[in-house]
């Protein structure tokens, strides 16, 4: 029966774990600031992923293990997962990775690569974009290292076949794109069912829960290879809120004062020298044709 | 340092984010635009507008594949980079042109920085400015690496700036070739116009405050059903109650940039034109022959919208129903 696995089908959702965009958020000799109490968080586009791989879960009885790479002081954010419902969580960190933090995504895409592969996960179900960087980098990288196929911007799975998967993903001007993917697979979401509420004793729950940690030598990485990676992409510094960048019009200098005035106050709508047309017959005909030419009618 | 701007096309030649990453690489201080590469199905027309922005060269494929698949238009433009080694390789931040870099990072192992809002050189190193902590703050990255980097520049930051008295060099090369992909494309399902987000409509029909009435803007819905449009409107139209806030066009309302709009009793206020003065087509319907939206139609009628509408919407369904005899 195609969509019900035969066997238990074990997904794995990498999250972030970082601080929430409403912050407060400061920066000192280039780097975040400590010193204000930051309100963290799991990333909004990792809550869509969990949420798609607990309703697989709760229809298809797989198995949820949420996983992350970071700190002590990110695991809060595997203990929210557990309280959303996820079976299993993971931490992955070494003492040699500080000098990396902020770890690029090629570095993180790794550590989980070699965690994912150890453990062989059919589905990899990840957020697109962290809601740190937002590179949208770490899915794809992820499926290079494990050799698997990907796809961004999914916004919903259904299950063909128990190898295959039919995904819609996000395209552009609002449509949607479909792909037959093999199992196994990365899928990135895009967008997805707003996440579940967690229960009181589901949260109680996820504190005292074990979070085991494997650093480097577990997972059979050398801290060279790391390095190596690492200096493909280097945070240099982070510079203080700034609004929201947009084109700010700039008229022609080659335009006389008036002109450019006029384009100024115009805020850089171009004028056109339109074709006009009189009256509501030949006025009709010529939108008619008009749209015929740009083949809508 | 030599700088590639990689160049998109789409139905109506080169894509906007191209004209400005392509402006955008010439302003680069220390950096020198090199070359353009056009990676779209027809390039006859877009090699002059390319040209138009002084890049050393143009590369173009010979002839483009039918099936052109990401992977192999990767292949090509790695291969490309692996030879001709730049400093720096841009795109603009679309689906195609971080898909295209993002396989190319990977396949030939270029470190790649996507959606950046700025790109400079210090010290002979490249910076490259993104928007962390959701847009809250400003990072500034860099690459140890000494391999060409990759980087997508984000859409409508860069006023487009033509350059002239320059010639390119048009360089003609081997078309990709095919690869195979795990992933197997099904088919593409377009947004509905009804529903789609206005500032990502193809086709828009707009109506003013020359609509009148709740019922005479009836004739709006009417017409962008005929033509598979969505409904907008301008800020009368939503206070007056004929529009929801999301369908308001202008300044206080939604930004959009469709290939065709049809503005209809619309008198076209700054407020309002600056919300749609990406629109590829402006048609204009309006009684008022001096009103400000004839100067940015492309094409306009001074007539009365509730005369012109009938009689556009009579020769519509009268077409498709000619139409339907042959079809069938």
């Amino acid at each position: 029966m195609p969509g019900r696995w035969e066997h238990k089908m074990e997904i794995a959702v990498p999250i972030s774990y970082w601080p929430h965009r409403a912050g407060p958020l400061a920066v000192e000799g280039g780097q975040l600031s400590t010193k204000e109490e930051t309100v963290y968080d799991v990333g909004s586009f990792d809550l869509f992923a969990l949420e798609e791989a607990l309703a697989r879960r709760d229809r298809w009885g797989a198995k949820v293990t949420v996983v992350l790479v970071g700190p002590g002081a990110h695991e809060e954010g595997l203990r929210a997962s557990l309280s959303l419902g996820a079976d299993d969580a993971v931490r992955l960190w070494d003492e040699g990775l500080e000098s990396f933090f902020p770890t690029p995504s090629i570095v993180t895409a790794r550590i989980l690569a070699a965690w994912i592969e150890k453990r062989g996960f059919q589905l990899v179900l990840c957020g697109d974009k962290s809601s740190a960087s937002a590179s949208g980098l770490v899915g794809n990288y992820l499926a290079h290292f494990l050799a698997r196929p990907v796809l961004s911007r999914v916004v919903q799975i259904e299950t063909l076949a128990e190898t295959n998967l039919k995904v819609t993903c996000r395209g552009e001007k609002g449509s949607r794109q479909m792909y037959e993917s093999p199992l196994p697979a990365v899928l990135s979401m895009g967008r997805g069912t707003e996440p579940r509420y967690p229960s009181l004793p589901a949260r109680l729950a996820a504190q005292q829960a074990e979070i085991p940690v494997f650093g480097l030598a577990e997972l059979q990485l050398d801290r060279s290879d790391i390095q190596a990676l690492a200096s493909y992409s280097h945070t240099l510094r982070l510079a203080g809120s700034r609004p929201k960048p947009k084109k700010i019009f700039t008229p022609d200098s080659s335009l006389s004062a008036a002109d450019r005035m006029k384009m100024i106050l115009a805020g850089g709508v171009k004028r056109k020298k339109s074709n006009l047309a009189e009256g509501s017959q030949g006025g009709a005909a010529g939108v008619y044709e008009l749209l015929k030419k740009e083949g809508l009618v | 340092m030599h700088i590639w701007v990689v160049v998109e096309g789409d139905d109506h030649g080169m894509r906007e984010g191209s004209c400005e990453i392509l402006t955008a690489a010439g302003n680069v201080q220390g950096g020198v635009l090199a070359a353009a590469i056009v990676l779209a199905p027809n390039t006859e027309d877009l090699v002059k507008e390319v040209t138009e922005f002084g890049p050393q060269s143009i590369y173009l494929t010979e002839e483009w594949p039918e099936s052109a698949s990401g992977e192999s238009l990767a292949e090509f433009l790695g291969e490309l980079i692996e030879r001709e080694q730049p400093g720096l390789v841009l795109a603009a931040e679309t689906l195609f042109g971080r898909g295209l870099l993002t396989k190319t990072a990977l396949r030939y192992q270029m470190p790649f920085f996507p959606d950046c809002i700025s790109v400079s050189l210090e010290q002979d190193s490249l910076l490259f400015e993104r928007l962390w902590y959701g847009e809250r703050l400003s990072a500034f990255l860099t690459s140890a690496q000494e391999r060409p980097v990759l980087a997508t520049w984000r859409e409508g930051l860069v006023n487009v700036k033509k350059r002239s008295g320059l010639n390119s060099h048009v360089q003609k090369l081997r078309p990709p070739s095919q690869r195979s992909n795990l992933i197997r494309f099904l088919e593409e399902i377009k947004a509905d116009p009804r529903t789609v987000d206005l500032s990502e409509a193809e086709v828009i029909v707009a109506g003013g405050g020359g609509m009148g009435s709740a019922a005479g803007f009836q004739r709006i819905y009417e017409l962008a059903e005929l033509i598979g449009a969505a409904v907008g409107g301008s800020r009368v139209a939503r206070d007056n109650g004929w529009i929801p806030l999301t369908r308001q066009i202008g300044q206080t309302g939604k930004i959009v940039a469709p290939s065709v709009i049809i503005s209809c009793g619309i008198s076209g206020a700054t407020q309002h034109a600056f919300g749609m003065r990406d629109a590829k087509k402006i048609i204009a319907i309006n009684k008022d022959k001096n009103a400000p939206i004839f100067k940015i139609a492309d094409a306009g009628i001074v007539g009365d919208v509730h005369e012109v509408l009938p009689e556009l919407i009579k020769r519509i369904r009268e077409g498709k129903e000619n139409a339907r005899p042959m079809g069938a």
